[in-house]
């Protein structure tokens, strides 16, 4: 089974002392030791983009794209069918936001069902199964 | 070592010449800057590399609050 990771997992795992930092740091931990199959997008490495931009501290979102893009072995594109199939699920579930419903779209077009996230928004997409890094358990 | 195995490698004409001025000026052939570049490379892709990456990452230690408040930061700089 291949998890997506979203920017959620990225954050948390750089994050100082916070509450998901440590069950991020071993599930990105997991996937440098192939132990989980993981893969994220450009979709997520700009949401880490665009939330350090933001902050007006977008050295500090680059350093964290960086050293995320040399753990996840696979960072999908967005493309333009998976546009399509982000309006589709917008129609479908219309309190979903654009951006959630692109990564859904693009888990979909790897055909990728799990996710790993604190993102509960990701619960609207019902062909999403949803870990949160909360109840994470590293693969025995 | 021995070189027994041949790879060619088509550059952009930029990438060639930019390569070739880092060997004119370090004095090392192309051939060894291709290979160090692969060595790089490979030992960045490792399991211990990535597990590397891991550990840099989580020693950033960045400010980071709610996953709420995280998905609204996100919005409002895609915004801006």
């Amino acid at each position: 089974m291949t998890y997506y990771l979203d920017s959620t997992v990225a954050m948390y795992a750089a994050s100082r002392a916070q509450r998901y930092k440590q069950a991020a740091i071993e599930v990105l931990r997991a996937v440098a030791a192939s132990s989980i199959e993981a893969a994220t997008s450009a979709t997520a490495i700009e949401d880490i983009m665009y939330r350090f931009a933001g902050l007006g501290r977008p050295e500090e979102g680059v350093d964290l794209a960086d050293q995320f893009m040399r753990v996840v072995p696979v960072v999908y594109e967005l493309t333009s069918a998976d546009l399509s199939r982000a309006f589709t699920l917008m129609r479908a579930e219309p309190r979903l936001s654009f951006r959630v419903a692109v990564h859904g779209a693009i888990m979909q077009a790897h055909s990728i069902q799990a996710i790993i996230t604190v993102d509960t928004a990701f619960d609207l997409i019902s062909a999403c199964t949803r870990t949160d890094l909360a109840t994470w358990q590293p693969p025995q | 070592m021995s070189f027994s195995r041949r790879l060619s490698v088509l550059l952009s004409p930029d990438l060639y010449e930019r390569t070739e001025k880092l060997a004119s000026r370090t004095g090392r052939s192309l051939g060894e800057l291709v290979r160090e570049a692969l060595e790089r490379l490979l030992a960045e892709q490792s399991e211990q590399g990535r597990l590397a990456a891991v550990e840099r990452l989580a020693s950033l230690n960045l400010p980071v609050g709610t996953p709420e408040g995280l998905a609204g930061q996100v919005e409002r700089g895609r915004m801006q």
